[in-house]
């Protein structure tokens, strides 16, 4: 179908008149002849009649295949379900000038599955440089922060993690930004408590701030994180009580259906948590 | 008002920028990179065929490119309720009735239901200018001829469910339901979807209309995709125990609830648990009426 047929329909589904949607931006024959095909229309005018109509851009610009799909839009839908296979062909299509992309593939594959793609150390050099230098995370910057901090030595990652805090104090920071942020902070803690360094992992936890509002998803995963934190505690009492609750958690997320999404982080958790004995069975 | 308008060619050129694509990369099989340069500074015209293809070049997926240019359109309906809301009540019921009466002076029907999603999504009432059941009419007519579901018509049901009552309130849904894709998911209309449905569902139950509420959780649970988020899992698993209550089961429901709300008590905010807490107990509460 034609975007000047495509168009024409939902007009009509929407109950308006030519007159009444070509009102202000431009004549009734146009519009009609646009409609019928007989004529092109210029993208500035299309555009004010969307805005109109109150129309989705998406419903014209025909979807790909997605192979074709925007490079992020792919990323996201496979690294949310750690899709390693999926990554792994973005990552054969993508041209190998495309270097920050490349990066950001080969960390988040290492990170979902080490045993089957390791990581350059000039890799992990090159995206702290590029993290370091860059004074305006862009959204690809800000992911590869988020699988950086997975991977990189402790004692640089407090630097990593003061740099995204930055990133976040700006006026105006987009709640996905803050969202990122969180995760990495989360994936810090868990590297410090794996090293035992435990006023470090509450640390970083207490960096996770006013985001998390109205998100069940990630108030679970904090809830599971300070958990994890109360079984690694030297007060016995401490530490049993954060057993009993993280199983607790772990059983309503069970009477929910864990979503998919869970996979990438909550196994960890609960490996460090079996580490100190909490498991289904304790 | 168009002359006020930003570009497209200027909006595409700040977003190729920020995307650090070259001009070749966006233009490559569609035009040439000297063409989308003139566009982008509006030294010539494209078609909007043309343009449309160009769109799907970039990262960012089609709807956060519309997003982003809507941003830039301070006239836009959104944008100023997003103002408005910043602002407060009086800002917004303002909104409203200048809305309603671009409704009066144009007859464009979009400006009518603008001002009824206000009201209806805040919750107000100004029987100067309004009723509710002309704004039921309106929306109803509306939305009863879409079969084709866009975020605005998505958005205006779900600021208005509870003008509808709920025979037409089960029919919309399905109607709506019908349009949506059947596997690829749209994060955007998959939210709008959840909050319509779990919305619904909690409207019914509270108008305590159980078959209606039966039939659409039935829907619910049975979608080929389940809910990626955790809340509107949470939401069904509350509700799907409120109707196995309201069907006798008072120990097995109020144990599942209970768990539920242990649970979320653990959660830093305490808003979810609040949330639910609250509705169970006017739920109890009108249970024990009923009885």
């Amino acid at each position: 179908m034609t975007i000047g047929r495509q168009f024409k329909l939902l007009r009509r589904e929407r109950g308006l008149t030519l007159k009444m949607a070509a009102h202000g931006i431009l004549s009734v024959s146009s519009l009609s002849k646009f409609e019928n095909g007989t004529s092109q229309l210029a993208a500035d005018r299309f555009f004010l009649l969307l805005d109109q109509l109150n129309l989705d851009w998406d419903v014209f610009a025909k979807p790909r295949s997605r192979d074709k799909q925007p490079f992020l839009q792919r990323y996201l839908a496979a690294a949310r379900h750690a899709d390693v296979q999926e990554l792994a062909s973005i990552l054969r299509q993508l041209p190998l000038a495309n270097v920050n992309q490349r990066l950001l593939l080969h960390l988040t594959l290492h990170n979902d599955a080490p045993e089957r793609f390791s990581i350059l150390p000039h890799e992990q050099s090159q995206a702290q440089s590029l993290l370091m230098t860059t004074a305006d995370w862009s959204l690809l910057l800000r992911l590869i922060a988020v699988q950086l901090a997975k991977i990189i030595g402790l004692d640089e990652l407090s630097q990593l993690i003061a740099a995204f805090s930055n990133q976040i104090q700006r006026p105006n920071t987009p709640q996905d930004h803050f969202n990122l942020a969180n995760r990495m902070f989360l994936a810090a803690v868990l590297r410090y408590v794996a090293a035992g360094k435990l006023t470090e992992a509450r640390n970083a936890l207490n960096l996770i701030g006013q985001a998390t509002v109205g998100d069940l998803g990630i108030e679970f995963q904090i809830a599971c994180v300070k958990r994890l934190l109360m079984i690694y505690s030297s007060d016995k009492v401490v530490a049993l009580q954060g057993r009993q609750e993280f199983l607790q958690l772990k059983k309503m997320l069970a009477q929910l259906g864990a979503p998919a999404w869970t996979a990438t982080w909550l196994p960890a958790i609960e490996r460090l948590a079996a580490a100190k004995g909490c498991s289904q069975e304790a | 008002m168009p002359e006020e308008h930003v570009k497209i060619g200027a909006y595409l050129r700040a977003l190729r920028l920020e995307e650090n694509d070259s001009l070749e990369e966006i233009a490559a099989g569609i035009t040439t990179a000297a063409t989308l340069s003139r566009f982008e500074r509006g030294e010539t015209q494209l078609s909007a065929a043309v343009v449309l293809k160009l769109l799907t070049r970039f990262d960012q997926d089609v709807e956060s490119i519309q997003q982003g240019y809507r941003a830039l359109n301070q006239d836009n309906f959104f944008q100023q309720v997003n103002r408005a809301t910043v602002a407060g009540k009086p800002a917004l019921l303002a909104l409203a009735k200048r809305q309603y009466r671009l409704w009066r002076e144009t007859g464009l029907i979009f400006y009518r239901l603008n001002q009824i999603n206000i009201m209806a999504h805040n919750g107000f009432s100004d029987p100067s200018f309004q009723t509710t059941p002309a704004m039921k009419t309106d929306v109803m007519r509306y939305l009863k001829r879409i079969k084709h579901w866009g975020l605005y018509e998505l958005d205006l049901f779900a600021a208005t469910l509870v003008l509808f009552d709920s025979k037409q309130l089960v029919s919309l849904v399905a109607g709506m339901l019908l349009d949506m894709p059947k596997t690829e998911s749209h994060r955007t209309r998959d939210q709008y979807l959840w909050a319509i449905l779990t919305n619904s569902i909690a409207l019914l139950i509270h108008r305590r209309e159980f078959s209606e509420a039966v039939r659409l959780l039935t829907i619910a649970t049975s979608m080929p995709v389940p809910p990626d988020d955790l809340y509107s899992r949470l939401m069904l698993r509350y509700q799907q125990q409120l109707l196995v209550y309201h069907r006798g089961k008072h120990r097995a429901a109020t144990a599942a609830v209970e768990q539920l709300l242990a649970s979320l008590r653990l959660l830093e905010s305490p808003f979810f648990a609040q949330l639910l807490t609250t509705s169970w107990q006017r739920f109890l509460k009108e249970e024990g009426a009923a009885r």
